[in-house]
């Protein structure tokens, strides 16, 4: 696989960016050619008769966006290496890029060094991040760190009134707030802790020693 | 003045026995009088007694009836009151005598004590008006006489309240009806005479004759059963004083009575005596009333020449001016020739009752007389009835005077309090809606200017955050690229400081420009945008948990954006301000209610101090939550956290 020389794109509306990743990346061997394009629907097109290997997707594009265009890419071109490379540094935008399945994330303001570095993970099948967005990410992938959410001081005024036995009009005159803002706050507790009722919940909190 | 009147009024009983000729102690009277007037403690009490004996010998001696008269005169003087009093007596002095005169003088004298208003005053009047119509009877104008007794005597006599002169009036009246024989109407004034007498203790005298009228009536009516216990109270009456002159009436009315109760014998007897005592006294009109009851008792029995005889007798001793006396006499005497046989004389005797009964019973007179008396009658009664009807209506119209009074108030001080309390009401009803109105209008001209500027903000935001990514970004990018390329190729070793600083102005302009306007909020809606925001904010020292529920996605980008920017601040000053290390972020929805929860283990603050202070984000916080018509609650202590509760309305 290493001997073949791979077709790169590069999916960027911005001049300056595709002519310094051109620059950056013509020169590498490992490269057999470079393309740019700076729409989605240019990409679209040439993808309908050619293929390529490795796609640096930006994700702002004047005529859609790089999250739909990546999916698109995948499934034409399952075995592409798509790598999101954006000045966006949202969760959720990286997040969903990798969801639809792309190698991996990395921003515009990275090194040109650590961009080539990607590019050569990414193709070994790393998932690859930038620094800046490693930390972003970090709870999407450890699961259950914390099985329970925490308590605000509200909540706790609440579950201490409810385990009185106190009705909502009570507590909601006790809280001075309206029975309505009361029954939300206790109907979220119980879907917070997936408890059915009042009764499960009070009994959770005991267990968990949260009351 | 109260001495001057006690006195006379003493006198006063008097004055009615010495008028009619008292039964008893004629002498003892007079004495006592003639004591009076020479000795008397005063003038008037002189003049008063001289008056009385010259009303006293007015009936048997005029010269000293006269020189009474004139002693009288001088003892009154100047007295005003004495004065009426010796018109009165003068009157009387002329009574027999001229009758035009005495009328005249009565009725001045009735003028004269009209000023004053006392009961004696009220008994002369009385007197006066009834002398008068003694003398119109003597006129024969009997209309007159019933006209002046009902409507002016008996009036005066009641003003005084002088029973005995009212019953004495009455049987004048009763008198008068009985001569015209209208029985039932002259018993009726006798009756009301008794009955006043009874209450009154009239002199003897007085009631005798009262008495014997009315017997007189009740035998003309057939009504025996009646007369005789009243001829029998008479008789009882007049026992002590057989020599008496009122035994002439009553020998009359026994004769009459016992004639009419078929009893000639008895009726002879009384018819005898009375003679013989009239004869003694010399009485002559008693006399012939008796010669005439004989004349009549003799008719009855059949005895014509008898009964002729007595009654020429009586005829030959009746002064012509006693007319209606004398036309009785020609119609009997008409009669008894008729009944001899004698028709010539009997005509004659006819057609002179006729030429009397002509000149002194017109027809209309008895007409005339019912008319005047049920014109009295009626005024009586109506008199009665609206003096009643007065007080009445005047208690009535006190009470309901009192009760419309008492109302009025009433009703007027509860409209005056229910008019003030409405306006009172209105004025501050409309006062609150007028600024409530105010308000109102306030408030939705700032929210929507409010709403103007942030949404032109929003938008200037996103145009800028744009320009920010995709210009500036861009290139910045790009020329970092070639710069770290070339770096990499040609290294210079000052470059690679340049290359960091541009990374990091690069990830600036990125921070920048997402804050500005967070391109995930447009893309992927607000619970992401919270989340990429908690995402963005966490470091190391600050851990960020954010839970959500129920965010709806279909939420206006307004109110998405102002929430978010609640967050936004909220997160900041958490971090910023209060270098919190843990920090809980809440965000519930729940159909239109929004609820937010930051809080943070953080320095916190003194809560007072948020009242004054007006930290940028706070209040940036405060009006974006008034925005959305939300309630914002800080609760914090210093050194333990903070806890921010929004409750948001989309």
């Amino acid at each position: 696989m290493s001997d073949h020389k791979k077709i790169l794109a590069v999916v960027d509306d911005h001049p300056i960016v595709i002519e310094g990743m051109k620059h950056l990346l013509e020169a590498d061997p490992r490269y057999a050619a470079v393309l740019s394009f700076t729409d989605a629907g240019s990409f679209r097109s040439y993808l309908e008769s050619n293929s390529v290997d490795i796609v640096l997707l930006d994700i702002m594009l004047p005529d859609g966006n790089g999250i739909d265009l990546c999916r698109e890419i995948k499934a034409q071109l399952p075995g592409a290496c798509i790598l999101g490379m954006s000045n966006l540094a949202e969760r959720s935008t990286v997040l969903e890029l990798l969801q639809h399945g792309a190698s991996g994330y990395i921003l515009k303001s990275s090194p040109a060094a650590e961009i080539l570095n990607s590019i050569e993970l990414a193709q070994r099948g790393e998932v690859v991040l930038s620094a800046a967005l490693k930390g972003l990410i970090v709870d999407a992938f450890v699961k259950n760190a914390k099985p329970l959410p925490s308590l605000t001081k509200r909540e706790k005024q609440l579950l201490q009134l409810l385990s009185e036995g106190k009705t909502t009009a009570v507590i909601a005159a006790e809280l001075y707030l309206s029975r309505y803002t009361v029954d939300t706050y206790r109907k979220n507790l119980l879907q917070k802790f997936g408890a059915k009722n009042t009764a499960e919940l009070l009994m959770l909190m005991v267990q968990e020693k949260l009351l | 003045m109260k001495h001057l009147f006690s006195i006379p009024f003493i006198l006063l009983a008097a004055l009615t026995i010495a008028k009619a000729q008292p039964l008893v102690d004629e002498k003892k009277y007079v004495d006592s009088l003639v004591q009076l007037e020479q000795y008397g403690l005063t003038d008037s009490l002189r003049a008063r007694a001289s008056y009385l004996l010259s009303d006293f010998w007015s009936y048997s001696d005029t010269a000293k009836a006269l020189h009474y008269l004139q002693a009288g005169k001088k003892y009154g003087g100047e007295n005003g009151y004495l004065q009426a009093v010796h018109r009165f007596y003068e009157a009387g002095y002329f009574f027999d005598t001229d009758v035009d005169k005495a009328l005249q003088l009565y009725a001045k004298a009735a003028g004269m004590f009209s000023r004053f208003r006392t009961k004696e005053s009220y008994v002369f009047q009385a007197r006066a008006w009834r002398n008068s119509g003694a003398l119109y009877q003597r006129k024969n104008d009997l209309t007159e006489m019933v006209n002046l007794i009902l409507t002016k005597a008996i009036p005066m006599a009641e003003k005084a309240g002088e029973n005995m002169l009212i019953g004495g009036y009455y049987a004048d009246v009763g008198m008068v009806f009985m001569n015209l024989r209208v029985h039932a109407k002259a018993a009726g004034y006798f009756d009301k005479s008794l009955a006043y007498y009874k209450s009154a203790r009239p002199p003897l005298h007085t009631e005798v004759t009262t008495l014997l009228f009315a017997t007189d009536n009740y035998v003309y009516m057939d009504s025996l059963a009646r007369a005789k216990p009243l001829l029998d109270q008479a008789g009882e009456l007049l026992q002590p004083f057989p020599e008496s002159e009122y035994n002439l009436d009553y020998c009359n009315s026994a004769a009459m009575y016992y004639r009419t109760a078929g009893n000639p014998r008895q009726s002879l007897a009384h018819l005898q005596r009375g003679i013989a005592l009239a004869e003694k006294l010399n009485k002559q009109y008693k006399l012939n009333e008796l010669r005439f009851h004989l004349y009549k008792l003799y008719f009855v029995q059949g005895q014509y020449e008898a009964a002729r005889k007595t009654l020429q007798l009586a005829i030959d001793e009746t002064p012509v001016n006693l007319d209606g006396n004398r036309m009785i006499y020609f119609m009997n005497m008409s009669d008894t020739y008729e009944k001899m046989g004698n028709l010539p004389k009997a005509y004659e005797w006819l057609k002179k009752f006729n030429s009397v009964r002509d000149s002194v019973y017109p027809e209309k007179l008895k007409s005339e007389l019912a008319t005047i008396e049920s014109k009295y009658n009626v005024a009586e009664k109506e008199k009665q009835i609206i003096r009643l009807q007065a007080e009445k209506q005047q208690v009535q119209m006190k009470e309901k005077n009192q009760r419309l009074t008492n109302w009025l108030l009433g009703s007027a001080g509860l409209l005056l309090l229910a008019i003030s309390l409405l306006l009172v009401i209105f004025y501050r009803s409309s006062r609150k809606r007028a600024r409530q109105k105010l308000i109102e209008i306030e408030q939705q001209q700032e929210l929507k200017l409010a709403n103007a500027m942030l949404e032109g903000e929003e938008q200037e935001r996103q145009r800028v955050a744009r320009d920010l990514h995709d210009g500036l970004g861009g290139a910045l990018s790009g020329i970092m690229i070639k710069l770290s390329d070339q770096q990499r190729k040609q290294p210079v070793p000052y470059l690679d400081e340049a290359i960091g600083q541009l990374e990091d102005s690069i990830g600036d302009l990125r921070r920048i420009a997402r804050n500005m306007m967070p391109d995930s909020l447009l893309k992927s809606g607000l619970e992401t945008a919270l989340r990429d925001l908690c995402a963005s904010l966490r470091t190391d020292d600050t851990h960020i948990e954010f839970q959500a529920n129920g965010i709806a996605q279909g939420m206006p980008l307004a109110a998405q954006a102002n929430i978010y920017r609640i967050v936004q601040e909220l997160l900041t000053n958490a971090i910023r301000h209060a270098h919190a290390r843990k920090i809980i972020l809440q965000c519930i929805q729940n159909g239109h209610v929004f609820l937010i929860t930051a809080e943070d283990d953080g320095r916190g603050f003194d809560a007072g101090i948020l009242a004054t202070s007006n930290g940028i984000g706070l209040s940036n916080i405060r009006n974006r939550v008034n925005y959305m018509k939300g309630r914002l609650d800080i609760e914090s202590t210093p050194a333990e956290g903070t806890t921010i509760n929004i409750e948001l309305y989309v």
